[in-house]
């Protein structure tokens, strides 16, 4: 399955896009996208091992698996206020 | 309310529609550009956000707000894009009734907001580098989450027994004879509820009920007090005594910060007294009851059972000593945990029926607003103003659906209700080698076992196997 992952702020510009397309196998966990990302950019290597992920803009853990057509955003540490 | 805007925030709006006739307190937080961080010139600040999870989170945090506090107004506006210096990125604005709650939910709101929230900051640097603001390590989420049962109640409140021992034997608690009480190197110890309390803390806990048996049959309970009110976090620190040793120490445990205080009392007359607990005492408990006042105890409450048959006639004498003493009175439904099992429907009085009683003999009563949803009282005021009275009515009108409370029995059981059988044993966690990590989770999954109601008066209820006086009350 085709898994798009939108990036905001310093990950979006260290990848120097707003979204990256990756391809997975179904029922992928959250886990196993933040293995590829690393993999396949590894210019945001420095961010995403403290980067949580949603889905659905819900924040899920490594064990989450990936629904398909679901929403999936790479939060990187927040900071509003 | 909840906004997400462009624009710069507007304060004085949000302060106005924050102030009511119900709120006595209201603070506003602001969050603005600062000019100089760590000896580096700001020029100004750049927000983002990813808008439909930020709007989620936002909302999920004045609900949680909402059900740890009384608020009777929650506001959260937070301004995207560019922020000049001296300007607002964030607002909160939260209205109480009293000032401690509006000021520990606006505290809770901003810091949680900060891990929480997806929204962003980018420094402009006066010198024209920009920089994106991504602290590290991040703070793990769970530390924020909050005790959530699978109802989706939020517990934040924490009822401890210090002793399984009392000096009064009442029949509704308590077998009148041959109580077999546990042993004293099985009760936490003071260093033990303090731990635990600690931890409790950090998963939200931030009010703290005493109770035992007895709590004041505890020697130097004083000093669990000021142990206890000085954990952060820890907001509203109360007992629940049946007032026979209260004139000895209600000026120490003032002193040592106890906020709130509940006597119990059940009914006017010595002989009733007997009746009921099975002991002397009517003039001590009133003398404790006074020397609690003396002591700048404010709000003082009253507790006394409705039993059908034996309480009708006290119910007028202690309302009309409640008016008199500008004390609070609660009436509380007998419950099926009495150690003689006598415990039978038709038993208990109803709230409602006790309310027609006292507006026959005093006047009308009228219904008090409640700001604090998980209150289990439904309360009232006479109509001249004078006393307020409120029913606790457990058997007859469960509150089990907005229930945010978890138990420490005097031996570390956690226990999620007054009902259940199950315990989930902190003591061993804290006199072995775990880790707060082990105790928190311990009490993670006595809350997300939690039943959705306690089940009394359905076919399979079955009362517990142990007493009030064994589990804390």
């Amino acid at each position: 399955m085709r898994v798009i992952v939108k990036l905001f702020a310093g990950a979006r510009e260290l990848a120097g896009q707003e979204e990256i397309a990756i391809e997975l196998p179904p029922g992928a966990t959250v886990g196993q996208l933040r293995e590829r990302l690393a993999e396949d950019h590894t210019k945001l290597f420095p961010l995403l091992s403290h980067a949580l992920f949603a889905i659905d803009a819900e924040y899920c853990d490594n064990e989450a698996p990936i629904p398909e057509f679901a929403e999936i955003a790479c939060i990187p540490p927040v900071s509003g206020g | 309310m909840i906004l997400i805007t462009e624009k710069p925030i507007e304060t004085a709006k949000l302060l106005e529609q924050a102030q009511s006739p119900e709120a006595g307190a209201v603070v506003l937080f602001l969050g603005t550009t600062r000019q100089i961080t760590d000896g580096r010139e700001t020029a100004c600040l750049k927000y983002e956000a990813y808008p439909s999870m930020a709007t989620k989170e936002l909302e999920r945090l004045e609900e949680e707000a909402r059900q740890r506090w009384p608020l009777t107004a929650c506001l959260i506006a937070h301004r995207l894009g560019t922020v000049p210096l001296g300007e607002a990125s964030v607002a909160i604005v939260v209205a109480s009734a009293h000032r401690r709650e509006a000021f520990a939910a606006g505290e809770w709101l901003i810091d949680t907001l900060k891990v929480r929230v997806p929204i962003w900051k980018q420094e402009q640097w006066a010198d024209g580098e920009t920089e994106w603001v991504h602290p590290t390590p991040t703070p793990p989420l769970a530390v924020s989450q909050p005790l959530t049962d699978p109802q989706g109640r939020i517990h934040t409140n924490l009822r401890i027994s210090v002793t399984d021992r009392c000096n009064i034997r009442c029949f509704y608690c308590m077998p009148a004879e041959k109580v077999t009480f546990r042993p004293r190197e099985e009760l936490l110890t003071f260093e033990e509820i303090e731990q635990f309390v600690r931890i409790a803390a950090t998963l939200g806990i931030n009010r703290v009920r005493l109770t035992g048996g007895e709590p004041l049959v505890r020697s130097e309970l004083p000093k669990l007090v000021s142990r206890l009110a000085g954990i952060p976090g820890i907001e509203d620190l109360a007992l629940t005594t049946n007032g026979l040793l209260l004139a000895e120490q209600a000026t120490d445990l003032k002193s040592a910060g106890l906020n709130r205080l509940n006597i119990s009392l059940d009914t006017l007359d010595e002989k009733i007294f007997q009746e009921i607990s099975r002991r002397p005492g009517l003039d001590q408990v009133l003398k404790g009851i006074f020397a609690a006042k003396q002591a700048g105890f404010e709000k003082i409450r009253l507790n006394a059972i409705a039993i059908r048959g034996l309480t009708e006639h006290e119910i007028v004498p202690l309302a009309l000593f409640a008016r008199k003493h500008d004390l609070e009175l609660r009436f509380i439904e007998f419950m099926p945990l009495d150690a003689d099992h006598a415990w039978k429907e038709e038993k208990v009085l109803s709230g409602e029926s006790m309310r027609r009683i006292l507006e026959k003999a005093i006047g009308p009563l009228e219904p008090v607003q409640r700001n604090d949803p998980s209150q289990p009282a439904v309360d009232y005021q006479f109509a001249d103003g004078k006393g307020r009275i409120g029913f606790i009515n457990p058997v007859s009108e469960p509150f089990c659906d907005k229930c945010n409370r978890l138990r420490l029995t005097a031996e570390g059981q956690v226990q999620n209700c007054l009902f259940s059988s199950e315990g989930w044993d902190a003591r061993a966690l804290l006199r072995g080698n775990a880790t707060d990590a082990d105790l928190c989770q311990l009490v993670r999954d006595c809350v997300a076992a939690k039943q959705p109601a306690h089940g009394i008066g359905e076919v399979d209820f079955q009362q517990p196997p142990r007493a009030m006086y064994q589990i804390g009350g």
